[in-house]
């Protein structure tokens, strides 16, 4: 009982890891400005953007985006890390990112970056320019 | 430079090695009984009546020749005293075992008895500590001024050091022993006390369909692809909305299937009392810290029914965190009412299951990262066992969250992992065929959620 007493008092401390009910809506106000962006275009089918800072999820956004039949995923997931890095979300470090075509789900691009790694950092710098927060 | 992970347990951990050493045993009993058996039988010659006979005739040949068989029997290197020393070998070996096992056992308890008894003596050294740390702020007003000025990075502080996170939690009950009411009541009490704090009702599930996500389209293919499954959901569930799993019915060439269930961690960290809906919540944490099944387990359970799996059919469970440790405890239920399942395989990534006793016939693989303070909630390690391997890897990121990441940090080090020699790892990547060599793959999410158990 007392190790779980303990526990709890941990538990307390981590959920502070994470945003406040007012971050998490001024964020999804965020995401859902990046979902709109990114359907308004022909090739995009549908897009959902999940945008988490929780102790199991820090720091992180997870983008599916489909795409019409014949499109290329490629440039829309560009697209796709151009919208996250140039926004405000933060912190943002973990992004996941799928596109696929919804017709055939043969032709995709799956991407994993953490945009804290160094080389990562500094190509998204070079041709994106410095993330707009820190 | 990264550390190099470093992997304990499995086919090449301690545990393997006490197994090798009974193996030996066993084989040095057989010799032992074999060489005593014939040496038995030799020794029937020396009285055989042909001898006997024969030794009327030539009484020296029949000498000489009974002289050698007995000395090659009861001589120092015959075959009776090779009986012995193999028989005395069995015996050290298996001493030797019981040894080591036993000195483990001690250590790992007299490290929970320093932890504790520091907690004990805390409220004593308290004032002296407090006493010392204002003398240290008079003498040396520079330095105080100093860290209120540049106050340290906490969670730097803790993901540098980690271990600091089994001390407090090993310390806290000798510290908080000193309140009324506390002292007594074992985990087991602690879990029902705990099930009235946060009531788990029941579970209904409902299946939210195929994923189509290229993440998990194709059938896993080393434990990066499990992981990736699992990153894959955890970085989709959202807290304060409903838990979802992934349920991936692997078929093989012949037809057979295989299931691997990914569970994400702890979404919702909810105050105790209240209902909640959500079932990864921090209710679920200490049902099974309190070694319950959890009422997640069971809508796992449920959701692996709906997914079309049987009780015989093979069944991995990988999690992360909460995920893992409601893994682990399945893993323990299997086999009955509770978790009917063949769970072959658990991975975890960032749990704390030290202390969930895991059955020998499931193998399991740990991932824990070096700079993650959460493994260490449950101030002990993952047993050193020939089922179980944990793979330590040094992924520092700075902050407790992205220390604790499926993204940044349980990724990139089970992708590199795929490529890893180490005897327990490709033992685990074998004994985990079924999963990993599966012609298609279909990803069944399922939605679970908690309500009110009827009163």
């Amino acid at each position: 009982m007392r190790r779980l007493i303990v526990v709890l008092v941990l538990a307390v401390f981590l959920a502070a890891c994470g945003d406040s009910p007012g971050e998490q809506q001024h964020n999804d106000v965020i995401t859902d400005a990046m979902s709109s962006a990114l359907t308004a275009r022909d090739d995009v089918v549908d897009a959902e953007i999940v945008y988490q800072n929780n102790l199991d999820a820090s720091a992180s956004a997870a983008v599916k985006v489909t795409v019409a039949e014949g499109a290329d995923p490629r440039p829309v997931a560009d697209e796709v890390v151009r919208l996250l890095w140039t926004s405000t979300l933060t912190p943002l470090n973990g992004v996941s990112v799928s596109v696929w075509d919804v017709t055939d789900n043969k032709r995709s691009d799956v991407r994993i970056m953490s945009f804290k790694d160094a080389a990562t950092r500094s190509d998204l710098e070079a041709e994106l320019g410095p993330r707009p927060v820190t | 430079m990264p550390e190099p992970a470093t992997i304990s347990g499995g086919a090449g951990g301690v545990d393997a090695d006490y197994d090798d050493m009974f193996t030996l045993a066993d084989s040095s009993d057989d010799l032992a009984l074999t060489l005593g058996r014939i040496s038995g039988e030799c020794h029937l010659v020396v009285g055989d009546p042909d001898l006997l006979a024969s030794a009327a005739l030539a009484p020296a040949s029949a000498a000489r020749f009974t002289g050698a068989l007995l000395a090659a029997l009861d001589g120092p290197d015959g075959l009776t005293a090779q009986a012995a020393v193999f028989g005395t070998r069995a015996l050290s070996l298996r001493a030797a075992v019981a040894t080591y096992e036993a000195t483990d056992r001690v250590q790992a308890a007299l490290i929970d008895a320093v932890r504790f008894t520091a907690g004990l003596a805390a409220p004593v050294a308290l004032p002296g500590v407090v006493a010392g740390a204002g003398l240290f702020a008079v003498t040396h007003p520079g330095a105080v001024a100093a860290l209120v000025k540049d106050p340290p990075d906490i969670q730097r502080l803790l993901t540098d050091h980690p271990g600091t996170v089994d001390t407090v939690v090993g310390a806290g009950p000798g510290l908080i022993s000193w309140l009324p009411g506390v002292g007594i009541t074992g985990v087991p009490g602690a879990a029902d006390l705990i099930a009235n704090l946060y009531p788990d009702g029941r579970h209904t599930v409902t299946d939210a369909g195929v994923d189509p996500d290229p993440r998990t389209a194709r059938p896993p293919a080393g434990i990066g692809d499990l992981v990736d499954g699992l990153d894959h959901r955890n970085s989709a569930v959202k807290g304060g909305e409903p838990d979802r799993i992934d349920v991936r019915v692997i078929t093989a060439t012949d037809g057979s299937r295989s299931y691997v269930v990914d569970i994400p961690g702890t979404k919702d960290w909810n105050g105790p009392l209240g209902h909640n809906p959500e079932l990864n919540d921090l209710g679920t944490n200490l049902h099974v810290l309190g070694g319950d099944v959890s009422t997640r387990e069971l809508a796992i359970a449920d959701a692996l029914r709906r997914a079309g799996a049987g009780s015989t059919d093979p069944v991995m469970l990988i999690g992360h965190s909460q995920g893992g440790m409601v893994a682990a405890q399945a893993a323990h239920d299997h086999g009955s009412a509770a978790f009917d399942f063949n769970v072959t395989h658990v991975v975890t990534a960032g749990s704390p299951v030290g202390r969930i006793d895991v059955p020998g016939d499931v193998q399991v693989l740990s991932l824990e990262n070096r700079h993650d303070i959460v493994p260490h909630l449950d101030a002990a390690d993952n047993p050193d066992r020939a089922n179980w391997t944990t793979v330590t890897f040094a992924n520092q990121h700075g902050t407790i969250g992205d220390d604790h990441s499926t993204t940044v940090s349980y990724l990139p080090a089970a992708r590199e992992l795929d490529g890893s020699t180490d005897p327990s790892i490709t033992a685990f990547r074998e004994s985990a065929a079924n999963y990993l060599t599966g012609a298609t793959v279909e990803n069944r999410v399922y939605e679970l959620t908690r309500v009110e158990a009827a009163r």
